[in-house]
């Protein structure tokens, strides 16, 4: 697996790819801590963006002008042809991975 | 809805630029949303654990290309950076070393100065909610003596009072005891019943003294001793409980312990007892007299009220009480002391805060040297940093690496500088003025520790400051290129200049502050006292209460006594009096003088404040008593064996009060007659006492206050006058043993005399300036100390500006520039910012001076003299640790200075 994001970042890209046009901070804040059962920081989702800005999987863009932001644009992000790449290259990894284990059942030992 | 505005302002403020809009917007949006599905208390909650917990993530960003925030990846960075700072420093021992050694001393002598000023003055104190306890007493007018309360007045202010919660006495005495076959002498506090449920104290053993004692009558007398005398005495042994002591007055028995702490506060004493169960020593006849005042009170204010606040209305259920015990004198009032003020006369209270001010300014100067010591390195590192930030480090990466080792550093003083102060304290403590010292608790213990290492962390900001900055500023493409020196700019200097400009403007308050200091000491040392204070000692003799009202068996007794005195091998002379040469305790000068009615003059009445001036003090003395104690006779006659009771009545003045009564004419054969208003006398109650000498002025009560008008009368002619007096010795030289032959000439004549403490003049002298002496002894050290690392900050200045231009002054010699100009040249440089420091410190230090002004003795705060002196001290020093290295770089090789690097 290599160039293997770090578990947050692989969820904000996920976020980023579900939520399509509408991948911005809060969604994709409510989007993560819902894929991970508990809530995430706001600041932990803008590092993780920071760094898939970096390494070229995210490309932000400028939303038109939000009143309720007084006027400002909104920064939203769309994931890369390499992010996409990366994503399918994530599942495959984890199908293979999965396909492969028994779940054990649930309930005691016998 | 609005987002909470406090951690939103924080955001702003740890959020990088590029995000922060961005950010706080998104944020803010769900914050609404929140709200609208939380609720808005929900929401807020939110709202702060986003702001807050989110702060380290946020700070990371403004480092980007720092490694990936992996946290197994950023301890294993910090460990890596941790043995690299610790290999620095086993390749550098001597830089290590300077800079822990500087840390030590800085935070060493905070620290020891600290745990002693927490001690005395901050430490709460061993009893509940000390802050509301104030200890009351008496005053007469302008008087500051402390005139304790008699019984009934204070049983009539328990019942009467409603400015307090809760009322106490004590009162002191000695007892002596016969304890496993030797007689132990104790001090001891005879106290209310209600005395430890007052204040709050819990035993070590046993169980304290209740209310209860009191009702329940017979038997022995409960006792509570100190933990100190349970240890020395009774091996702390648990059976203590129930042990007798027995003394010819009162027989004990111990119930309780009380801890050292609480002792220790109420040094001297080692022993309590009730104070209505000990008929023998506190009678209860003189309880019911108002005008035998013996208990010292201490009370609980009511929540609300101050010591200032209740004074006046404790002043005016006094005066009701006056009224009813018909007593009534105007003359009389009552004071609040809170209880920590007791043990600290301010002037020990400003010093020890004085001198923390100046061991902090040490400090900073301390962290200031190590700083640029620092810098100094981080400028000769250029290349390493140049070669990290290439290969890819970030500055952040660098930060911390720079952090870790001024960490390292800073930790490493720390310790050190704890162990420096567990060495210097028992030195402060044995300086220090011994009462605050007794009566405190001074250790190295958790609040002197938290101090010592939030000084430490203020130490490390500063001593962190310059080289970080440096770091982050390193342009890796001319490091490189040029490695150390190389054409300079005048930007790098800029920080070591102003660095050496804090320090010379750091040290020259302290410098200026202990040659105040010295002055003062030399100045008091100076002082004529009016007697000889040499070879010269005092012993308080009380008379038993029975057989000695006839005055008679008192001169008798005086008589014997000073014969056996006389019989000690060395001794001179021999003599009595009823107050020792030296009467002021501390800042308590005994101030009250006698009425007294001047022939021909005038009435001076005692108390009156415009009269305060001409008022005398009175002294009765046996006929040897001026020659004993070393005052000398200027006109007409001493005291003779003739002058007895039955005789013409005779006094002997000082220069100061014939000078006041009689200017310009012969004292001798005036008359005076002493007065006594309260309770009113006739005048012709007392006889007319003429003056038959003149004696020098001596300062018997401030040594750094001119004498007062003095007036002696003969003890002869007053036998049975004071049920104390003071018996005066000179010696030929210091005799080993005079104390205890004192003794038992003492018992030899009277076995039931009590033996005190004998005391030698110079001791008792000594002791009032202990607090000047201590503050100028301490201020000095840290001057010395402020001095040496002023100046070596200079020479650090001028040794890196030599190095940094080797290169080019190697040019400017090899193009012929002299010698002479070079070194000039040098010396502006490295002076320039040492004097301008000077300037600004002069400055401060004149500000300084002036909260010296309750200290200092016979020179002005801003005398001129001094400040002159000391900023002249520091120049030539630091001149010369400029021309050092300045005359080095002159003499540099300009072959080699060109070839190097």
């Amino acid at each position: 697996m290599a160039g293997a994001l770090n578990p947050v970042d692989l969820l904000v890209l996920v976020a980023a790819h579900r939520l399509g046009d509408d991948a911005y901070g809060v969604t994709i804040q409510a989007d993560v801590s819902r894929l991970q059962g508990r809530e995430v920081s706001m600041a932990a989702v803008y590092t993780a963006l920071e760094r898939l800005e970096r390494r070229g999987l995210l490309r932000p863009w400028l939303s038109d002008p939000r009143p309720e932001r007084g006027g400002r644009a909104r920064r939203h992000f769309a994931v890369s042809a390499s992010g996409r790449e990366h994503i399918r290259r994530a599942h495959a990894d984890a199908m293979r991975l999965w396909e492969a284990v028994p779940v054990p059942p649930a309930g005691k030992r016998r | 809805m609005k987002p909470p505005s406090l951690p939103r302002r924080w955001l702003s403020l740890v959020a990088p630029a590029r995000i922060r809009q961005d950010f706080v917007d998104d944020l803010d949006e769900a914050f609404r949303e929140a709200a609208r599905v939380r609720g808005p208390r929900a929401a807020r909650r939110w709202y702060w654990w986003q702001a807050l917990g989110g702060t380290v993530k946020l700070f990371r960003l403004h480092f980007p290309d720092a490694q990936p925030a992996q946290t197994r990846g950023w301890t294993a960075a910090t460990r890596q950076d941790l043995t690299y700072a610790l290999r620095q420093l086993r390749r550098n021992p001597g830089f290590g070393l300077a800079v822990a050694t500087t840390l030590a001393v800085g935070l060493g002598g905070v620290t020891a100065v600290f745990s002693v000023l927490y001690g005395i003055l901050l430490r709460p104190l061993p009893i509940e909610r000390p802050g509301e306890v104030v200890s009351l007493h008496r005053t007469y007018r302008d008087s500051s003596r402390k005139i304790p309360v008699s019984g009934v007045r204070f049983d009539r202010w328990v019942e009467a009072n409603d400015t307090f919660t809760g009322m106490a006495a004590s009162t002191n005495a000695s007892l002596q005891f016969l304890v496993g076959g030797s007689a132990l002498k104790l001090s001891a506090e005879l106290v209310s019943a209600n005395f430890f449920e007052f204040l709050g104290t819990t035993p070590l053993h046993g169980r304290l003294l209740t209310s209860q004692d009191e009702t329940d009558a017979g038997g022995s007398v409960p006792a509570v001793i100190a933990e100190s005398l349970w240890r020395q005495h009774f091996a702390s042994d648990s059976s203590i409980l129930g042990r007798a002591l027995v003394s010819k007055d009162v027989s004990l028995a111990i119930v309780g312990v009380v801890p050292d702490a609480f002792a220790r506060w109420r040094h001297p004493a080692v022993l309590w007892a009730p104070y209505r169960l000990t008929p023998a020593l506190v009678r209860p006849q003189e309880l019911a007299r108002d005008g035998y005042g013996i208990l010292y009170p201490l009370a609980r204010l009511r929540p609300g009220l101050t010591a200032v606040t209740a004074t006046p209305i404790v002043n005016a259920l006094d005066a009701r009480v006056s009224e009813a015990v018909e007593r009534k004198d105007p003359r009389y009032g009552v004071a609040l002391v809170p209880v920590r003020d007791l043990t600290t006369p301010p002037s020990l209270r400003r010093s020890l805060w004085i001198l923390s001010a100046v061991t902090v300014l040490v400090l900073i100067l301390a962290a200031a040297n190590v700083a640029s010591l620092m810098l100094t390195r981080a400028i000769r590192r250029r290349r390493e940093f140049a070669t990290r930030l290439a290969l890819g480090a970030g500055p952040g990466r660098l930060t911390r690496q720079l952090l870790i080792e001024v960490g390292v550093l800073a930790v490493i003083g720390g310790a050190v500088g704890v162990l420096f102060a567990t060495w210097t304290m028992p030195v402060l403590i044995a300086l220090a003025p011994a009462a605050a010292t007794a009566s405190s608790v001074i250790a190295i213990d958790w609040p002197v520790v938290l101090f010592a290492a939030t000084m430490t962390l203020g130490s490390l900001v500063i001593v962190a400051l310059f080289p970080l900055q440096r770091a982050r500023r390193t342009d890796v493409m001319s490091a490189l290129r040029w490695g150390g020196s190389g054409t300079w700019s005048a930007r790098p200097g800029r920080a070591h200049a102003f660095l050496v400009t804090t320090q010379t403007m750091l040290a020259t308050p302290v410098i200026v502050a202990a040659a105040l200091l010295v002055l003062t000491v030399l100045q008091l040392a100076r002082i004529d006292l009016g007697f000889d204070p040499r070879h010269l000692v005092t012993m308080q003799v009380t008379l038993p209460r029975e057989g000695y009202a006839d005055g008679k068996a008192a001169t008798r007794l005086r008589d014997q006594l000073l014969e056996q005195l006389m019989a000690i091998p060395k001794v001179e002379r021999a003599a009595v009096g009823v107050w020792p040469p030296l009467r002021s305790y501390g800042e308590q000068a005994f101030t009250a003088g006698v009425s007294i009615d001047v022939d021909g003059v005038g009435r001076y009445l005692n108390g009156e404040p415009s009269q305060a001036a001409f008022t005398p003090g009175r002294q009765m003395v046996s006929t040897d008593y001026f020659a004993t104690v070393g005052i000398p006779l200027r006109a007409g006659r001493s005291f003779a064996p003739s002058d007895v009771v039955g005789a013409p009545s005779v006094a002997v003045v000082n220069e100061t009060l014939a000078r006041m009564y009689w200017p310009g004419q012969n004292p001798i054969g005036k008359r005076v007659r002493f007065d006594w208003p309260n309770p009113p006398r006739q005048p012709g109650d007392f006889p007319w006492t003429e003056v038959i000498g003149v004696v020098g002025d001596a300062r018997h009560y401030r040594i750094d206050a001119p004498a007062r008008p003095e007036i002696y009368t003969a003890l002869s002619q007053y036998p049975g006058a004071y049920p104390w007096q003071m018996l005066h010795v000179r010696s030929s030289g210091p005799i080993d043993d005079l104390a205890a032959a004192m003794r038992r000439a003492v018992r030899t004549v009277e076995p039931r005399i009590p033996l005190e403490e004998v005391r030698t003049v110079s001791d008792i002298a000594a002791d009032l300036t202990a607090t000047p002496r201590y503050s100028a002894t301490l201020t000095t050290v840290l001057g010395v100390v402020a001095l040496v690392l002023a100046c070596g900050g200079v020479y650090g200045l001028g040794t890196f500006a030599a190095a940094d231009r080797a290169r080019e002054t190697g040019i400017r010699v090899a193009l012929g520039a002299t010698r002479t100009r070079l070194i000039r040249q040098a010396l502006a440089r490295g002076l320039g910012p040492a004097v301008i420091g000077l300037t600004l410190g002069g400055v401060a230090a004149s500000v300084a001076a002036k909260q010296l002004t309750g200290l200092l003795y016979g020179v002005e705060p801003s005398n001129p003299y001094v400040f002159a002196l000391s900023m002249l001290i520091l120049f030539c020093i630091a001149c010369i640790a400029a021309y050092v290295p300045a005359r080095r770089a002159a003499r540099t090789d300009p072959m080699a200075a060109l070839r190097a690097e």
